[in-house]
């Protein structure tokens, strides 16, 4: 496994002398899913910020090894670009060349089969595809480490679904490690192998979770009695401390 | 030219036509003198006559325009550009420079034909004064409006300030451009001819202190038509070029 891929030690931010969270300490290693579910406005995304390096941290150390691919809730396709040159952007801003960029760009596109809408404008996508489409422009920045912030929390139930699956088919082609932020319960429980627990302000991690379920995951694992004990318990927990 | 378009400019078209006819009708009926209020017709007429004498005319003032137009344009973006490099850049500038949009142009008109001289410079300046202002303000309010979820994106892959400007910030500010562009043109045929008004050889400005000096009244509106037409003109063509550069604005 190797070094973990993110170790976060004692991370605090205040905000206007107040603390979102204090003393955080968290890892992940090397080809692992890990989510944070917590009440809303519990400072999920100034952790995941201060990782992307687009906050500072109050107190404490964070620790990666490369910028990590920043996902966020909206896909944010630029309006005048195709397909195809939305995916390339994070390579463009690398300063690689147009015609390399463009290439990997369409393989990646060829890979995960959507290179027929290449020469698509975003306004002709539909919102699941829009966010496949950000997810690859995100995953051919950095396909090793990503953070998502809630990227399915627009989509409607079944797109949402479906987008999950072909989220970790995209994690196993790459054995990428994913710091995944959501609030939804179920959808946590389907994707990770680690969940936090965050409280609310000032936020700490009040507990972790494994789930010990096989890989591939498959939908049907979420009617498992072992999966509802598990949502119901994390259910009571984060209504206790809403 | 397609229904679609006919049917969206056909009821302004319509409405134009019929207040001429109205026009026409109230000279014809009311025998008002032709030194008062000429006729449409009349106008029309008067101008196929001496259309010799107005093309040098129009010509001045449209080669002023243009280049009051397009010193408009450099300045206003790059206006725009210094005003986004801080808030304290844009909060000590931006009240100044509205500020200085209260000065009556046509005031510094005199002074700057003192300082430019009687040539074609003192006219640029005046349409560029008259243009810059709505330029800028709009580029300037399209690169405030960029969604701050894109930039956030931008600086976690860690883009360049040049990257940012020209992959994120100019192709977003573009329909906020060209609405400021849009203001901008209409206004600057007038400026020219304020311009003109105060001192000039050539142009529309003195062409038509000339006709109503000459109590040319016919001559007076025909140079308001030609006016009122190269405005439109323009505006046309930048609205033709703002289509086909934002495709996707469309939607």
């Amino acid at each position: 496994m190797g070094h973990p891929k993110l170790v976060i030690q004692n991370l605090s931010k205040t905000f206007d002398k107040k603390a979102v969270f204090s003393s955080l300490s968290l890892y992940i290693n090397q080809g692992e899913f890990v989510s944070i579910i917590g009440p809303s406005g519990c400072g999920k995304t100034t952790i995941l910020n201060i990782i992307a390096g687009l906050e500072k941290e109050t107190a404490g150390t964070v620790h990666i090894d490369k910028i990590p691919g920043y996902m966020l809730q909206k896909p944010l396709l630029l309006p005048w670009k195709t397909t195809l040159e939305n995916v390339m952007l994070g390579l463009t801003l690398r300063q690689v060349s147009e015609k390399k960029a463009r290439q990997l760009a369409y393989d990646m596109l060829k890979k995960f089969k959507l290179s027929e809408y290449a020469n698509y404008y975003p306004h002709t996508l539909s919102g699941g595809m829009a966010q496949r489409v950000a997810l690859l422009r995100t995953v051919l920045f950095n396909n090793q480490f990503l953070l998502m912030d809630e990227p399915f929390g627009a989509l409607d139930a079944l797109t949402r679904l479906s987008m999950q699956m072909w989220l970790l088919n995209l994690w196993q082609t790459y054995k990428s490690s994913v710091l995944f932020v959501t609030h939804d319960i179920w959808e946590a429980i389907l994707l990770s192998d680690r969940i936090y627990v965050l409280s609310s302000s000032p936020a700490t991690i009040i507990k972790e979770v494994n789930i010990d379920l096989s890989r591939p995951r498959k939908r049907e694992f979420l009617k498992d009695k072992k999966v509802i004990a598990i949502e119901e318990s994390l259910e009571r927990l984060l209504l206790s401390i809403q | 030219m397609n229904l679609k378009t006919i049917s969206t400019i056909g009821p302004a078209f319509v409405l134009f036509i019929a207040l001429l006819l109205l026009w026409e009708l109230f000279v014809s009926a009311t025998h008002v003198s032709n030194q008062i209020l000429p006729s449409p017709s009349n106008i029309l007429q008067a101008f196929l006559r001496n259309w010799q004498i107005f093309l040098p005319h129009i010509q001045q003032t449209i080669l002023e325009t243009i280049i009051g137009i397009v010193v408009a344009i450099v300045i206003g973006i790059g206006t725009a550009v210094l005003l986004d490099t801080s808030i304290f850049i844009r909060r000590t500038l931006y009240p100044l420079l509205v500020t200085s949009q209260t000065i009556p142009i046509i005031a510094l008109a005199p002074l700057l034909l003192i300082w430019l001289g009687f040539d074609i410079w003192s006219k640029v300046v005046v349409v560029t004064l008259f243009c810059y202002f709505p330029i800028a303000i709009a580029m300037s309010d399209g690169f405030s409006r960029i969604d701050p979820e894109l930039l956030k994106l931008f600086r976690s892959m860690r883009a360049s300030y040049i990257d940012t400007m020209r992959l994120l910030k100019f192709p977003s500010a573009l329909p906020a451009f060209f609405s400021g562009l849009k203001i901008a043109v209409t206004y600057s045929i007038t400026g020219a001819m304020v311009g003109e008004y105060v001192g000039a050889e050539k142009g529309l400005g003195v062409f038509i202190q000339t006709a109503a000096n000459a109590y040319a009244i016919s001559l007076v509106f025909a140079t308001i038509f030609v006016t009122t037409f190269l405005s439109l003109l323009l505006f046309a063509i930048v609205s033709i070029v703002e289509k086909l550069l934002l495709p996707w604005h469309r939607k």
